[in-house]
């Protein structure tokens, strides 16, 4: 089977005929993700509305056995959200609902398509906020943030999505709806919610959304710090981690960053003598702000950082900030594409590994920019090319995997917040033995055994073979 | 081998010493077709454990040691036979803080303790342990042993298996190693108490300070020999904790600076480990402990109102916890499946 015409028809009476493009014009925006170079139009995307019609296009979709990409707001980094050939994308741009704020018990339910950004503007009269802050938080789903499991600059604080998902209502592969919205304390029976956040859409879908919200606190300070080397910037990272000082995010910006942010309409201000920028927030009570200050300024200052500059009132802290959120449009200017790496290393070697991936990329003669979440050790070297020319993507996808190679040496991770994807599926037996890729394949297939749901993402496809040939009673 | 005491009868366990040892047993109880408890020091089994003949008991206690600490990094890595107690001085040394903080650490494995789930006082301000399982290495019932996380504060490479492992009480195999994210030692920390005219008013001034800029470490509420008391941790910067001690005074002119209050504490917990638990909204707290106060079968009582978890002795039951929906129980079993394909482990 597949995706004929008895389907079609049959899932335009469950979601209606705008819940379902077969049109080609339709179908071609839905090609890829932020990993522009992996491209493939669809066969159908749907549109449900909320769990009930996803729940029926999936029992759809099961019985003719067709595989199915979940997709958010596709600005994903990795290709988790590229179709798969033959297959069916679910958006969940139709599911825009904010459905709950419970301000007291300090949390929100929401559909799975809401903004991250929305999110937060919904729960802000309640004097609340919701804490993970990906830098594409004005586009990106709070479902693809689940998909990913993914991060901001504030997760230095307050840890990825994974730890502010209180609960999930699932459409299960085969289209059955697994209902665990209830905010518990501890999980009923295995903690399910907490495996399906980051699982990047191979388990299901996810509907709705119970997330914690945080009290806003009572002062937010935005540092900015100039330093004369990159090296400089991170040094004056790992010994803020050393010295165990507590801002709520530690970040980065190298020369060429800066140069493109203050070459574009995101101008923060950020002064182009400096080779880079970090910038720092502050939060909590004034007492703590205070304390937390004078533990942090000597620090920095010991690695030689000049012009601070710190900014309390919203305006002021929202212009620093604009110039990071900012950052990848603005590179926008220096060249077509943008590959930009996720990389996790350890936060004592942090100058070096940034070293080593600026000599990786500049010996096979490629620019890059690095703008990261400097205080979790998550690297982002991100490379300018333009994808029309071959000869250059290849250099850029050798010069991605020798940055990684060199990240795992060091004791670090292939992702930190972007997932694993397309992009890097081939390096995840650097970083894990077959064994502990069939047990995550046996795992995968317990949700969903015809392994229908994203295909071909996070999981080498060696692993799932060698898996079903160990499995009791296979042949 | 070691013996202990489950049910009422006395039982032998192994002690393996290494990854390798505990391998071999595996494999042979595999072999031998005999099902196996995995323990630390088996001081927090469930009640309603029902062991076989055959079925072996494996305890991690001669599996101890720090793997890794770095000081300038904030993780530690050890082995799951590793108590609490070692963990907390080797990290303390490094000027971290560990969590959770439980009572009787020099018993409490750090298998053992991811494996119950168990979230200390401390979550309060910390968050459940979940959330700071860094990574895991588990052995499987064919002694296979896999690795799942890292090292690292920060890392989204491959399914959060780390978290499945937590609170699964050993029914998915033998935690073998584990990491922990950690957080910086507060320069001070002490306790506040007060007399409360009943749980429901110490739960109600909880909730007042919850409201407040205040970020205690904790907030415990007991009843013992039916007296109320709200307990106060406090922990920071100095100028934090004065700032924090004016809040405090200010919701209620009876907050008294105390560490005796704490021996109290650590007894209410010990007697009430493996008592009945419930949780709520926090919302709900003040009319739920008002409940169970009032009620006569009720014994001593502890109360997290921030968490909004009670804790009870006596004779008063858990209410029933409705059943797992059939969408989740057979998915569980499925995991399960995957997981212990033979179905060697037990939850204990
Ligand atoms: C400029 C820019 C800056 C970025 N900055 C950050 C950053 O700071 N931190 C960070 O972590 N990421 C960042 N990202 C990456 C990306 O925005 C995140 O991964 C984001 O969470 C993806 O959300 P999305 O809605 O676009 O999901 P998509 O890209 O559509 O999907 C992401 C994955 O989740 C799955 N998925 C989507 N919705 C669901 C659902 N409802 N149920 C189950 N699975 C689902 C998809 O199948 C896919 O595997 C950035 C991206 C860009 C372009
Ligand atoms: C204040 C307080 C709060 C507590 N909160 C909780 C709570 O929220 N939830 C809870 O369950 N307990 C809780 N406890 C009980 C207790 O803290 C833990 O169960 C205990 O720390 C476990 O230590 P142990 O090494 O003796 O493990 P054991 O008693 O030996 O074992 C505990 C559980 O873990 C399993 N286990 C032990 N070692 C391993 C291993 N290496 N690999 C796999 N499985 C293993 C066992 O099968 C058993 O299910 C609490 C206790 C107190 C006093």
């Amino acid at each position: 089977m597949g995706v004929d015409s008895t389907l079609v028809e049959a899932l335009r009476r469950e979601l209606g005929s705008d819940g379902v493009l077969d049109r080609r014009s339709q179908r071609v925006p839905y090609e890829c993700d932020g990993l522009a170079f992996a491209r493939q139009v669809p066969e159908l995307v749907l549109l449900p509305r909320d769990t009930q019609q996803t729940a029926a296009a999936m029992r759809l979709l099961h019985e003719a056995r067709v595989a199915i990409v979940p997709r958010g707001a596709g600005t994903g980094l990795s290709g988790g959200a590229t179709p798969v050939e033959g297959g069916v994308t679910i958006g969940t741009g139709r599911m825009r609902s904010v459905l709950h704020i419970d301000a007291l018990n300090r949390w929100a339910r929401v559909q799975a398509g809401v903004v991250n950004a929305d999110l937060g503007h919904a729960c802000e009269s309640h004097g609340l906020f919701y804490a993970p802050d990906p830098s594409s938080q004005k586009a990106c789903t709070v479902g693809g943030n689940v998909g990913e499991n993914s991060g901001g600059p504030h997760c230095f604080r307050y840890g990825n999505t994974s730890q502010h998902v209180l609960g999930l209502v699932i459409v299960t592969p085969q289209g059955e709806i697994l209902d665990l919205s209830e905010p518990q304390v501890d999980p009923q029976g295995l903690d399910l919610v907490g495996l399906f956040t980051g699982s990047e859409g191979m388990l299901g879908i996810a509907t709705e959304i119970t997330v914690r919200l945080l009290p806003v606190p009572e002062v937010v300070e935005t540092w900015v710090a100039l330093f004369r080397s990159l090296d400089a910037a991170c040094d004056a990272t790992s010994d803020l981690i050393a010295a165990r000082a507590e801002p709520s995010a530690i970040e980065i910006l190298d020369k060429l960053t800066i140069e493109a942010v203050e070459q574009s309409v995101l101008r923060a201000g950020y002064p182009q003598d400096a080779e880079a920028v970090m910038l720092l927030e502050l939060e909590g009570s004034e007492a703590s702000v205070q304390a937390n200050a004078a533990v942090i300024e000597p620090l920095l200052a010991v690695r030689g950082a000049f012009g601070l500059r710190r900014a309390r009132a919203s305006a002021d802290r929202a212009r620093l900030w604009a110039g990071r959120k900012g950052a990848y449009g603005a590179m926008g200017r220096i060249a077509p594409d943008l590959y930009v790496c996720d990389a996790v290393v350890p936060r004592r070697h942090l100058r070096a590994l940034v070293r080593r991936t600026t000599e990786i990329c500049s010996g096979k003669g490629l620019r890059i920019a690095n703008v990261f979440h400097a205080g979790d050790g998550n690297l982002h070297p991100n490379i300018s090319y333009d994808r029309r020319n071959p000869e250059e993507l290849r250099r850029v996808l050798e010069a991605g995997d020798e940055m990684m190679r060199a990240c795992i040496e060091a004791g670090g991770s292939l992702s930190g917040e972007h997932g694993i994807g397309l992009e890097k599926l081939s390096a995840m037996p650097w970083m894990f033995s077959s064994e502990d890729l069939a047990v995550m394949c046996r795992v995968r297939e317990a949700w969903d055994p015809e392994c229908r749901m994203n295909p071909g993402k996070l999981l080498p496809i060696r692993a799932c073979m060698e898996t079903r040939m160990r499995a009791p009673g296979a042949t | 081998m070691s013996t202990l005491h489950t049910a009422g009868r006395e039982r032998v366990a192994l002690l393996p010493r290494s990854a390798e040892e505990l391998s071999e047993l595996l494999a042979r109880c595999r072999a031998e077709g005999r099902r196996v408890l995995a323990i630390g020091t088996g001081c927090a089994l469930r009640e309603d454990l029902l062991l076989q003949e055959r079925d072996q008991i494996i305890s991690t206690e001669r599996m101890r040691g720090i793997i890794e600490y770095e000081p300038a990094e904030g993780v530690v890595t050890a082995w799951s036979g590793t108590r609490l107690s070692e963990l907390r001085k080797t990290v303390e040394a490094g000027g971290h803080l560990l969590t959770p903080a439980l009572p009787l650490e020099t018993e409490r494995t750090l298998g053992g303790v991811i494996a119950a789930g168990a979230s200390g006082s401390d979550r309060l301000r910390h968050g459940p342990l979940r959330n700071h399982v860094l990574g895991v290495r588990v052995a499987d019932g064919e002694g296979i042993i896999t690795r799942s996380g890292g090292r690292l504060v920060k890392n989204v490479t491959g399914y959060d298996l780390p978290r499945l492992h937590t609170g699964a009480r050993g029914s998915l195999g033998v935690i073998v190693e584990a990491s922990l994210r950690l957080f910086p030692l507060p320069a001070v920390r002490n306790g506040w108490w007060l007399d409360a005219q009943s749980g429901a008013h110490a739960c109600r001034v909880a909730l007042q300070v919850r409201a407040t800029r205040a970020q205690p470490l904790s907030m415990t509420a007991l009843r013992l020999d039916n007296r109320w008391q709200l307990h106060v941790e406090l922990a920071g910067h100095a100028a934090v904790i004065e700032d924090e001690e004016r809040i405090l005074r200010g919701i209620s002119s009876s907050f008294q600076a105390n560490e005796a209050g704490r021996t109290d504490l650590e007894q209410l917990m010990l007697r009430l480990r493996n008592q009945h638990h419930l949780s709520c909204q926090p919302a709900r707290i003040e009319e739920l402990v008002a409940q169970l106060e009032a009620d006569p079968t009720t014994g001593d009582l502890l109360v997290d109102p921030g968490i909004a978890t009670v804790r009870w002795t006596g004779a008063r039951p858990v209410p029933e916890v409705p059943p797992l929906s059939g969408v989740q129980r057979a998915l569980e079993q499925r995991i399960r499946k995957a997981i212990d394909p033979h179905g060697m482990f037990l939850r204990g």
